[in-house]
């Protein structure tokens, strides 16, 4: 029906219907843009998404094992990501890949001239992780306050204060006359001028800006004015090759120490033929002292008899022989065993300095590898807190339907009575 | 363009809906003690028994620790029954005997049945005789109000076992027509192809080989349906002996009794083995053929 064919009152009322219909739909509508928009600015936060991004770069030996997107860790914090990995030119013969990554703020401010940036083995399938060290002597890699550069002479020259620090080193010598990490004084400005320079590059602090105004020059000792489109500040790499080169490298080594370990077996073989022989050779001069034994026994038995004179028992011809012989025996025995002593120990002594080697080796290769239990760790951890999560949300909790426990029961079965 | 909206919604839908809370942490003390029993149920599932008895014993410290009594002496009966398989009777029955003061003192009467039909099983197969006969006396009179249907077959089971055993064959007949038809009704088929058997084993008894061979066969049936391989060696061997008996199709009679012998063998009982060898050794006689292996 037509809205002109109603009553004034009740099309009146309908109008008032549309317009209350249309208010709510207009309300409704910003409220979801505007739970939306708030959602992503608190999803925005959490990320960093605001958050001042610095970058840095470094060159690596080998890109394996890293991509763009990987985290950058600073003392156990995800504190950046890579954002480039290229190839150098074919001609650069030092620096092999170049790698570019930024580091959002405040952690920025610990990376310093002497920062590095260590590439180790981040998982057992051959991935490789950045870790940047934090700075602890030396200079910020970037300054915020605003550069300028002052005149040491004449009506402009400038005075100390608390909010000025040098932009840059001067040294004389060997020795630094002004550097950053010193505070302005007028004995240093002094010390300055005297050198002959009529000005010098200085930081206000009490001008601190947003975005960084200079980076560090490591060559010259300066902060440069810093250019967006720049690639950022060069972090020297201490690269160590992905765990698989290492477990190829550990397997190499017990590949190598193999044969000292056969020879170590084979040693023992011969130390305990050797062994052997010389027991063998213990019983003949035990079977050879048996007459020795037999006559001194004759010899005590004439002690203790009526005929118990010296002459002509003492040392009867065939005691003489025997004693020589026997003595002989021994002095062989004693050799020989003197012999395969000194080769044992000397054998022992070799294996021992290779079993020593072998495990310093292993212990290194374990030392290298000390951060891989603890990635593990916390990839099981997180992965266990992900799917904790999966199974609570309200979309998917559905797919995880939880298996209760049954109740532990007693066990009671009917009894067989088939066999007889 | 059209779909942007849409997938807007959905995306947002996505996010924003919120998710259960995760559940509060049970205590680490009874979060132990569950892991123990629901570990050592699963080892006596897979008839680990001297695995199952560690892991109920160490369960049923820590339900005492948590003065959890009713678990406690649930662990406690199973604990007897692992014990009960790996042959330390006397250490079974003093376990089971302290579940059933247990669940008497907390009124677990259901549990208590339980473990008097284990304290009659530990007794019949111990030839404490005596003592099972005594216990039969002192429950008989309890036996009119049974809480569970299924504590109900079990003891008319084991009721109609100790008949058997006393010469009472139509009482025990009654007995195991009765746990038949009470564990059909519940749906415990393995208990009622039990009771089939048993009820097998008392025709052979009365001397009538033919019916208990009809047995024998349902209960083989029945067993082989639910895959159990102790019911399936019992029901072969009670088959081949009740063929031999009966003098009929002494062929299928043999390649029981082989079968049975093969089966005792993997299943590590020896004693059931060489029962099945003497059976075998009458069938090959019953057919004219050497005993020699």
């Amino acid at each position: 029906m037509p809205l002109q064919d109603l009553t004034p009152q009740l099309r009146t009322r309908l109008s008032h219907l549309e317009r209350l219909v249309g208010w709510f739909l207009a309300l409704a509508v910003l409220a979801f843009v505007a739970g939306l928009v708030f959602y992503l600015y608190i999803l925005a936060e959490r990320r960093g998404w605001f958050l001042r991004k610095m970058p840095y770069f470094t060159y690596v030996q080998n890109a394996a094992g890293l991509k763009v997107k990987d985290k950058v860790k600073l003392m156990g914090f995800d504190v950046g990501e890579i954002v480039e990995i290229t190839a150098m030119p074919a001609e650069e013969t030092v620096n092999h890949v170049f790698i570019k990554f930024v580091v959002k703020e405040p952690f920025d401010g610990y990376l310093w001239d002497d920062s590095r940036a260590r590439v180790a083995s981040g998982d057992l399938l051959g991935g490789r992780s950045i870790e940047v060290t934090k700075g602890t002597n030396g200079v910020p890699s970037y300054t915020f306050a605003e550069l300028k550069q002052v005149s040491l002479h004449g009506s402009e020259a400038v005075a100390p204060s608390g909010s000025l620090s040098f932009a840059q080193i001067v040294a004389a010598n060997g020795n630094i006359v002004a550097a950053p990490w010193l505070s302005v004084t007028s004995t240093q400005l002094q010390a300055v001028a005297l050198l002959g320079s009529n000005s010098v590059f200085m930081a206000d602090r009490s001008k601190i800006s947003k975005d960084a105004t200079g980076i560090w020059d490591d060559q010259a000792g300066i902060y440069r004015p810093f250019k967006k489109t720049s690639n950022g500040y060069f972090v020297l790499a201490d690269e160590s090759p992905a765990l698989a080169q290492r477990l190829e490298r550990t397997a190499d080594a017990v590949e190598d120490a193999l044969p000292v370990v056969l020879g170590f077996t084979n040693t023992i073989y011969r130390v305990l033929t050797n062994t052997e022989s010389l027991a063998q050779k213990a019983n003949g001069l035990l079977t050879s002292i048996n007459p020795l034994v037999s006559n001194f026994t004759q010899i005590s038995a004439n002690l203790s008899g009526p005929k118990g004179s010296i002459g002509e028992w003492l040392l009867p011809t065939n005691l003489n022989a025997q004693l020589e012989r026997t003595l002989g025996s021994a002095d062989t025995a004693l050799i020989t065993a003197n012999t395969n002593l000194a080769a044992l120990s000397s054998s022992v002594l070799v294996s021992l300095e290779h079993m020593a080697n072998l495990t310093s080796n292993l212990n290194a290769q374990v030392q290298a590898n000390a951060l891989i239990l603890t990635e593990i760790s916390d990839l099981i951890h997180t992965t266990d807190t992900m799917m904790q999560g999966l199974k609570r949300h309200w979309l998917l909790k559905g797919a995880f339907r939880s298996e209760t426990n049954r109740p532990v029961q007693s066990v009671v079965k009917p009894s067989r009575g088939g066999t007889p | 363009m059209r779909l942007r909206l849409p997938s807007l919604l959905l995306l947002s839908g996505l996010l924003g809906c919120s998710s259960t809370k995760p559940p509060a942490p049970s205590p680490p003390a009874l979060l132990r003690a569950e892991r123990l029993a629901s570990q050592a149920a699963k080892l006596t599932e897979q008839e680990n028994w001297p695995a199952a008895a560690q892991a109920w014993q160490r369960a049923s410290e820590d339900y005492a620790l948590l003065n959890d009594r009713a678990r406690e002496a649930v662990a406690l009966h199973n604990l007897a029954q692992a014990e009960h398989h790996v042959g330390q009777t006397t250490e079974a029955h003093a376990h089971v005997s302290e579940a059933a003061r247990l669940n008497q003192m907390i009124g677990q009467t259901n549990e208590w049945w339980r473990n008097q039909i284990v304290l009659l099983q530990l007794e019949a197969d111990s030839s404490q005789s005596n003592t099972a006969d005594r216990r039969f006396l002192a429950l008989l009179p309890l036996a009119g109000s049974f809480p569970d249907a299924n504590v109900r077959g079990l003891f008319l089971n084991e009721l109609g076992l100790w008949r058997l055993r006393h010469g009472e064959w139509m009482e025990a007949e009654a007995a195991f027509n009765e746990a038949a038809a009470v564990f059909v009704r519940i749906g415990e088929r393995n208990s009622a192809a039990t009771a089939t058997a048993n009820l097998a084993r008392l025709r052979e008894k009365q001397n009538q080989p033919e019916a208990a061979v009809e047995l024998w066969r349902k209960a083989l049936d029945e067993f082989e349906k639910l895959g159990d391989p102790h019911g399936i060696a019992d029901a072969l061997f009670g088959l081949g002996r009740s063929l031999t008996a009966a003098r009929k199709d002494l062929s299928l009679a043999e390649d029981c009794l082989r079968r049975a012998t093969g089966n005792y063998r993997v299943l590590s009982r020896a004693q059931d083995q060489q029962q099945v060898l003497k059976a075998l050794a009458e069938c090959l006689r019953a057919r004219g053929k050497s005993t020699d292996p």
